[in-house]
């Protein structure tokens, strides 16, 4: 045989054996692959977003850590408690002795760095989107052993969208769709953020999105400016009980009374842990949009 | 006493202090260790176990760099009130922190929080903004030869400023998301949360070698806070001491501010609190100020860890609470800070 044969033959098989290591091995969202021996049975996780997920694909059982804003579901509340807001306990992991770390990219990057200098593999996901979330949950499963239970859980989480967005586009109106609160300063979510995928998804017009950046600070000026046709919020003083009260206020404000979603009574309350964490709550959120943007009845699953 | 007798007796007394509280950090923290868990983890005894691991790695590199951050600060502090010839200076008065700061938030606005040999990018990169910004204010008082002590004082004020403000318009405009301004906003508080070894490695040559030498010019100083035209009469070339005492105190507050972040307090109070102790001479005085920020920042980030735990207080939060009624009740007992 040629010798240049050999040597294309030896490249083919060297490439089909990378691609074969490649099949078992898991991308996290910061571009580390993962190839664990064996699925990860003492998990902290690092986000109330990633204990929902392992908690909704039935691995609760395995999480040994949380942050003390795991609120959800309520047996995550009885895990010791590892990390606070934007700080990570490395003695409390540790403590734990966890085979698997579940970050977000929000955490401390200092820490996870640390946490992979004292020998932990930090698994990172950074959920952008609706579909996203299904591609996170997937991976999950195939990291933690857990692939045909994870494919289920992201199929159902699909077809749930999907059934929201063929909706949508039955609809022949886009409303404008403001997520914020009342209270100065005035933030809303631009362009790219998690809630513009669900307002667009929902059938709505993200108006945020006009500003630019992905969280910008707005003034009661542009929001008149804007004409959004309806207010998601996410925060009411006083718990979302007050919000009939809280809307009687804002229509007798200068400014607020002249915002049309304020003067036609379309301000609604959305769950803030639904719909600001990339968990499987998030499909609930949007599909409770989506019945404040049809205006009219009860949404059908 | 003699004041020579008075300083090494107090010396001696915080160098017994700051043992014990490394000793009471080391063994004290979220999760319950023994005294004997950490002497059989600093002996080298169990090499891979959960205790020693958080002994080993994550505590004892922080107790050090505490120490090591603390002793900066009140170091440079001396120096910087001595040099001004005014209290309220600190490590900070010539825009290390703001050039720190700026550093540090283009750095992770950049997304360049890599490490490389070890080093952090974040921590060189403050390193760096320190650095220039204090050539900055050097090149720019500097006329003839001459550091005129106003014209520092006041271009280093300016130019904080202005870094400051390109900091908080970087947040503001420039930021990538929210994650990036949290970060920031949480590292110009400064804190020792999640320091390992990298960061104790990447600040103590500056800091030792910076010492060494401060401790060198403590004679100079001495003359120097008689008044620069008495240090004249006595033979020293006041010009030069000036600008080596500015360059060697900004690089220690430098090398401190690139590992911990702005921590407030420590540099302004504990050389007065020394001053008003052991009195001004400053062959003791930057010795003895060194224990007390070391003393101060173990504390200080012994009840960090602790206080809310599992979360972490700014570290800040807690230099001052601990160091203001101390200082207070000082000040009362003898109102003159003599320089």
């Amino acid at each position: 045989m040629d010798w240049r044969w050999r040597w294309w033959l030896g490249c083919m098989l060297f490439l089909g054996c990378i691609g074969r290591a490649e099949a078992d091995e898991v991308v996290d969202d910061l571009g580390e692959s993962f190839a664990l021996e064996q699925p990860p049975m003492r998990i902290v996780s690092l986000a109330p977003s990633n204990t929902e997920m392992l908690y909704a694909l039935g691995l609760g059982a395995r999480v040994v850590g949380v942050t003390e804003f795991c609120n959800f579901p309520q047996a995550a509340d009885s895990v010791v408690k590892v990390a606070g807001f934007n700080t990570v306990n490395l003695e409390r992991v540790t403590q734990v002795r966890p085979d698997l770390i579940m970050a977000i990219r929000g955490n401390d990057m200092e820490s996870l760095r640390s946490l992979r200098e004292l020998g932990f593999p930090v698994f990172s996901l950074d959920i952008q989107s609706l579909s996203g979330m299904g591609d996170a949950l997937r991976r999950m499963g195939k990291l933690l052993g857990a692939g045909t239970r994870a494919d289920a859980l992201a199929d159902s989480l699909d077809l749930r969208v999907k059934r929201v967005r063929s909706r949508a586009t039955s609809r022949s109106e886009r409303p404008k769709v403001l997520w914020g609160f009342w209270g100065e300063p005035i933030y809303t979510a631009g362009a790219g953020t998690m809630i513009d995928d669900v307002f667009r998804t929902a059938g709505g017009q993200n108006i945020g999105a006009r500003a630019e950046g992905a969280w910008p600070q707005v003034s009661l000026e542009t929001i008149v400016l804007w004409e959004p046709d309806v207010l998601i919020t996410t925060h009411v003083p006083g718990g979302s009980e007050n919000l009939p009260n809280e809307l009687m206020r804002l229509q007798q404000m200068d400014g607020w009374k002249m915002v049309p979603a304020v003067r036609d009574g379309r301000v609604f309350y959305v769950e803030g842990d639904w719909l600001l964490r990339p968990g499987p709550r998030l499909v609930d959120a949007l599909e409770a949009i989506a019945t404040y943007l049809d205006g009219e009845g009860d949404f059908e699953k | 006493m003699s004041p020579r007798g008075r300083s090494l007796s107090t010396m001696a007394g915080l160098a017994l202090v700051l043992a014990g509280s490394a000793v009471l950090s080391l063994v004290t923290g979220p999760v319950d260790t023994a005294l004997s868990d950490a002497v059989s983890a600093l002996v080298g005894g169990d090499g891979g176990g959960t205790q020693a691991v958080i002994l080993m790695e994550i505590r004892l590199p922080r107790v050090l760099l505490a120490i090591l951050v603390g002793s900066a600060l009140a170091l440079s502090g001396v120096v910087m009130q001595g040099f001004f010839q005014n209290p309220m200076a600190d490590p900070y008065i010539v825009g290390v922190s703001s050039g720190a700061g700026l550093g540090a938030t283009v750095a992770m606005g950049l997304g360049i929080d890599f490490w490389f040999f070890g080093l952090s990018g974040i921590g060189l990169m403050a390193f760096a903004g320190a650095l220039i910004v204090t050539a900055l204010v050097y090149m720019i008082s500097l006329r003839g030869g001459q550091l005129p002590v106003t014209t520092v004082l006041l271009s280093g004020v300016a130019l904080g400023a202005l870094a400051s403000s390109i900091t908080s318009y970087w947040m503001v405009a420039v930021r990538g998301d929210l994650f990036d301004t949290q970060r920031i906003l949480f590292w110009l508080m400064g804190s020792l949360a999640s320091r390992r070894w990298e960061h104790v490695h990447l600040a103590w040559p500056q800091i030792l070698a910076g010492a060494l030498f401060l401790q060198w010019m403590a004679r100079d100083l001495n003359v120097l806070v008689q008044g620069e035209e008495n240090a004249l009469y006595l033979g020293i070339d006041v010009e030069r001491s000036k600008r080596l005492l500015l360059v060697g105190a900004s690089l220690v507050a430098a090398a401190a501010v690139s590992v911990s972040g702005i921590i407030g307090f420590v540099g302004l109070v504990v050389p007065h609190v020394m001053r008003l102790w052991i009195g001004p001479d400053h062959r003791w005085l930057l010795p003895a100020s060194m224990l007390g920020g070391a003393v101060l920042l173990v504390n200080a980030d012994l009840l960090a860890r602790i206080v809310i735990e599992p979360a972490e207080l700014p570290i800040g939060i807690i230099t001052s609470v601990l160091g203001c009624p101390f200082f207070l009740y000082l000040l009362r007992k003898r109102r003159d800070i003599g320089f």
